[in-house]
């Protein structure tokens, strides 16, 4: 059977093979240079001298991940077969939990944005283990990736063949990065405060300030921004955000929770100043993803942000 | 007044048709053509004008209001983004070694 | 479900799994973009917007470039423009 042409195209492209036979020097920018790489590399596998036990081993293992990937399917799909169909009419999508959400989270937790409502205010542990996972992750990342010192205080990075050029000389990049990053600043913290009134929060606020920060330094270089964000001051701020996080909602949990009274004023849905717990939660929230981003940035192509220790 | 309404929704349909057609030719363009210069400028024209093209027709056919305002600061936001990527590939292009035509500059150093 | 979803859906399937197959890291990190935006297409059809815009700034646009970053440290992609300095 003939594959259509576009589908055999495709294919070619996913395979990673040409698309179209084109002669050499006019195939795509990393195309060549690649394979010139790749050459050398194919030598050294030389069959070693425990060929039988590495054959057997092998064999055994392509049939245990067979076996352990169609279990796997197999338990996913019986399970799906078990429940109901998607939209049908006598589906339990009225059960006591989304009830309670929908009918009573305005006047619990006082948010416009029920989603907003639900993850910050019924399930806040919930969250606050989703902002640890990013801090560990960071300090994983911190063990792993982070550059020595040398003597004069400049990182230790060992010379790759391609370290990622920090600051381009354009300025044309430059000018588009000087009008967008404020646009993004300003969007990423009206995502964060607005959080409890419209579609948001802390989650994708934080992405979105991040992003604007790697453009920055991207284009301008991270010379005054490691004057101010050092790794004392991520600690810093990490900490007393998580910290924060933690202690208000203990106190919201220690009251009772569940709509009992705590004394936070809940406010009147809709303004700015309401839904007690959920702006200052989301401010944390927003705060830690936006220093994990950058972090993660800086760490993965210089090894390092900051000047201080 | 519905002849009105139909004169605009002729405008509208039209625009956003050539949209559509912008947006085709982008990316038959994208898999066509042969080399990154190509490309790029065929992502590019399809990103500037057919999206151009598409969000005027969407705010003549549904009037302006705090939405079709948002459809032109994305409008704007594309024009600031896309050119500024495309300026970058071909930096890269050059910076690799590669002449603005396609073709791999042979140095010998 | 109407037409798009299942046409975005189908969309996501192949993505997924040309996100398998490719041999290029270069080719599988975009696919594994457009698999984003595709998906944050889809949480914008299926009403929860939050997850739209998280998915749209995480996925496509935050992880993109930690992966670009990698992929160059490492020497896979742009491999002169290190070497000028």
């Amino acid at each position: 059977m003939k594959l259509p042409r576009f589908l055999a195209v495709f294919l070619n492209w996913v395979e990673g093979e040409e698309v179209f036979p084109v002669p050499e020097q006019a195939s795509g920018p990393f195309h060549s240079e690649r394979i010139k790489k790749a050459d050398p590399k194919k030598k050294p596998q030389t069959p070693g001298r425990k060929k039988d036990h590495s054959k057997l081993l092998s064999a055994l293992y392509s049939a245990l991940s067979v076996i352990v990937c169609l279990t796997v399917i197999l338990t996913l799909l019986t399970t799906v077969s078990w429940l109901p169909r998607f939209g049908g009419d006598h589906n339990p999508v009225e059960n006591e939990v989304y009830t309670r959400y929908v009918e009573r989270e305005l006047e619990e937790a006082g948010a416009v944005n029920t989603v907003a409502g639900m993850i910050l205010d019924y399930r806040a542990f919930d969250t606050l283990g989703e902002s640890n996972v990013l801090f560990i992750a960071v300090c994983s990342v911190i063990i792993l990736l982070r550059a020595d010192r040398k003597k004069d205080g400049s990182l230790n990075i060992p010379e790759l063949e391609s370290t990622p050029e920090e600051k381009p000389d354009d300025i044309i990049f430059r000018c588009a990065a000087m009008i967008l990053m404020p646009v993004g600043l300003v969007f990423g913290i009206y995502v964060v405060l607005n959080g409890h009134l419209s579609a948001g929060g802390g989650f994708s606020g934080g992405a979105i300030i991040g992003a604007s920060m790697i453009l920055y330094v991207r284009a301008f270089g991270s010379e005054k921004l490691d004057k101010v964000f050092t790794f004392s001051t991520y600690k810093w701020i990490t900490f007393a955000a998580l910290i924060t996080y933690t202690l208000l909602k203990t106190w919201s949990f220690y009251t009772g929770a569940n709509g009992l009274e705590s004394g936070i004023p809940l406010g009147k849905p809709g303004a700015i100043l309401s839904a007690g717990l959920i702006l200052p939660l989301n401010i944390c929230v927003g705060l830690v993803v936006a220093c994990t981003m950058y972090a993660f940035y800086s760490l993965f192509s210089k090894g390092g942000f900051g000047n201080g220790q | 007044m519905t002849v009105l309404e139909w004169i605009r929704f002729l405008i509208g349909a039209a625009l956003m048709l050539g949209g559509s057609f912008f947006m085709i030719t982008a990316v038959i363009g994208n898999f066509r053509f042969r080399n990154a210069p190509c490309r790029m400028h065929a992502a590019g024209l399809g990103d500037t004008l057919g999206i151009l093209l598409l969000f005027v027709g969407l705010l003549i056919l549904c009037g302006l209001s705090v939405f079709t305002l948002k459809l032109i600061i994305i409008v704007l936001l594309l024009w600031m983004t896309s050119p500024v990527a495309s300026h970058m590939i071909m930096r890269m292009q050059i910076e690799n070694g590669f002449t603005p035509d396609g073709r791999k500059e042979n140095k010998k150093k | 479900m109407n037409l798009a979803v299942v046409f975005l859906l189908t969309f996501l399937i192949v993505c997924a799994a040309s996100v398998a197959l490719t041999k290029d890291p270069l080719k599988a990190i975009l696919i594994q973009m457009g698999f984003s935006t595709i998906m944050a297409a889809i949480w914008l059809i299926l009403e929860s917007p939050d997850l739209a815009i998280t998915e749209a700034a995480v996925g496509a646009g935050v992880t993109g470039i930690l992966f670009f970053v990698t992929l160059r440290r490492i020497g896979l992609i742009g491999g002169k423009a290190g070497k000028k300095k």
